[in-house]
């Protein structure tokens, strides 16, 4: 074999090493790193909200406070049983906790301020959920938490068979049976839609009066102009097949005149929802995609911007104008 | 101003060389073995088609570390050129690693040569193999570097070198996939402390 064969067979054999390598990741190697996320200490069950710059999140049981990056575990607030879920309102956190001695779920008050678990709240029955906007799910059904005590809601003609709800902020939209009910914050029912059987899949407040209901891959906006007895007609938009629902249905938030929406492997971005016309896009997103992986998610406004909360990648401010995310957990 | 002190460093090296051109301490056939360790920095990361380029610890690279040995034989009394392996390692802020080996052909460049102290100015040209992940890839690499060595015996001596390296992350447009928007320059520093033994 002379010099040149062996200039050209050492060659090819570098260069197929070349173009056949990488080929099983989907995804650049350098592009991977900068897109990779640290791994926190504790996964978030629940992200319950921000009070003086520190955020609140449930893990494994427990009460954890974040702050300036680490975490702390806030000691002492149920030492015999476990936390299932909370709410956080200004200085004050609703949590539900099964006491281990009686497998009982109540409710608790903490407040961040003074350390302490307020005795002067009290909570009949056993309850199964407490939602960010005030209200809880009991065996008895939906209960407004006041100041002191969570109170059933007994004068609203909202069954105590729940079928699925959503929540943000200030509204809920839960179905029964024969109807779709959205609550505002002070617990009145704004719109009451009679359809039965509905698959409800999300839920987003636009204004006062206004909403988005995701009825499986369909989107319908709401007012009180609606007619209450044929409600979902025509649709904004009708969802890709491939943006599956799963049983988690769709997180979502506003930014602007933006709204971020978390399917089950992917992100969509409504453009403009005070347009005539919705456009929904998925490309441009890539920078959220190695978050999609965890479930659950929790998506929410925060400063003008979006919180993402995950399962065990930690908690990130999203940009949807300008398409960046920062790590702040 | 950047062209100026370009210049300068230029000028520098040839009158440095042009100095200590007349102390030759090595001839032609003399060998070089050397073995380092020590630290590789994340310098940046540049993307060819997009404007996502990231510097320093915003790579979401960490200081990581590197081994090395490399063997030379003296072309001229001034010129060595052989061959170097390393094998470094960095982790990602994910906690998952990032292993970088490249095997290249080394030029190195003495300026300064005497029985105490050398200068070493080196090109490595080669290939290297990365990893992270599921992900492997074979790349062209090509790296600089700068080493001042002190020789305490005849034969022994230890050095400092420190240099910057390009891995090229490259993939071809495909319909089955977007990675040619990942198509990327990774740059690192590695920062070594090297025994040296030449004969």
């Amino acid at each position: 074999m002379n010099s040149t064969k062996k200039i050209l067979l050492a060659f090819f054999t570098i260069f197929s090493l070349f173009i056949s390598c990488n080929t099983n990741a989907e995804e650049g190697i350098f592009y991977q790193i900068i897109n990779s996320t640290k791994n926190t200490q504790i996964k978030i069950n629940q992200y319950l909200g921000v009070y003086e710059n520190n955020h609140y999140v449930i893990s494994q049981g427990k009460l954890y406070k974040i702050s300036n990056n680490n975490y702390f575990e806030i000691s002492g607030v149920y030492d015999d049983g476990i936390i299932i879920n909370g709410y956080l309102k200004d200085e004050n956190i609703f949590f539900i906790c099964q006491e281990k001695k009686t497998s009982l779920t109540i409710i608790r008050k903490y407040n961040i301020d003074s350390r302490t678990i307020d005795s002067s709240f009290s909570s009949n029955g056993s309850f199964r959920m407490i939602f960010e906007n005030g209200y809880a799910l009991g065996e008895q059904g939906l209960y407004f938490i006041k100041e002191t005590e969570a109170s059933l809601i007994e004068d609203t003609p909202i069954p105590k068979t729940i079928k699925k709800f959503f929540i943000s902020k200030d509204a809920i939209v839960l179905s029964t049976e024969a109807s779709v009910f959205i609550i505002d914050k002070n617990g009145d029912i704004k719109i009451t839609l009679n359809k039965s059987s509905v698959s409800l899949s999300g839920f987003q407040k636009l204004s006062d009066n206004s909403y988005l209901v995701f009825i499986d891959k369909n989107i319908y906006k709401v007012d009180d102009t609606t007619d209450s007895n044929n409600p979902f007609t025509t649709p904004l938009v009708t969802l890709s097949s491939s943006w599956d629902t799963r049983s988690f249905g769709y997180n979502t938030a506003i930014q602007g005149n933006k709204i971020l929406i978390k399917a089950s492997s992917s992100f969509l971005l409504i453009d403009d929802y005070n347009s005539e016309t919705y456009t929904i896009k998925s490309n441009g997103l890539d920078y959220l995609n190695n978050l999609t992986q965890i479930s659950p998610i929790y998506i929410s406004s925060y400063n003008d911007k979006i919180l993402l909360a995950t399962n065990q990648n930690g908690i990130y401010i999203i940009d949807v104008n300008s398409n960046t995310k920062q790590q702040i957990f | 101003m950047k062209k100026k002190i370009l210049i300068l460093i230029i000028l520098l090296i040839f009158v440095l060389s042009g100095l200590f051109s007349a102390n030759k301490y090595y001839n032609t056939g003399d060998t070089v073995f050397s073995f380092n360790g020590g630290i590789n920095l994340p310098d940046f990361i540049l993307f060819s088609k997009s404007s996502d380029n990231v510097f320093g610890f915003d790579t979401h690279i960490q200081v990581g570390g590197t081994l090395g040995l490399s063997y030379q034989v003296f072309l001229t009394n001034s010129l060595a050129l052989g061959g170097s392996l390393s094998y470094r390692f960095n982790s990602s802020i994910s906690s998952d690693l990032f292993v970088l080996v490249p095997i290249t052909a080394k030029l190195s460049y003495y300026p300064f040569q005497s029985e105490k102290f050398d200068l070493i100015l080196s090109v490595d040209a080669g290939i290297s193999y990365f990893r992270y992940l599921e992900g492997k890839y074979v790349s062209p690499y090509v790296g600089i570097s700068i080493s001042p060595s002190y020789f305490f015996t005849k034969s022994w001596g230890l050095g400092l070198e420190a240099g910057i390296n390009v891995n090229y992350d490259i993939y071809f447009a495909s319909s089955s996939n977007n990675k040619s928007l990942h198509n990327a320059f990774g740059f690192f520093s590695p920062i070594t402390l090297k025994v040296i033994y030449r004969h």
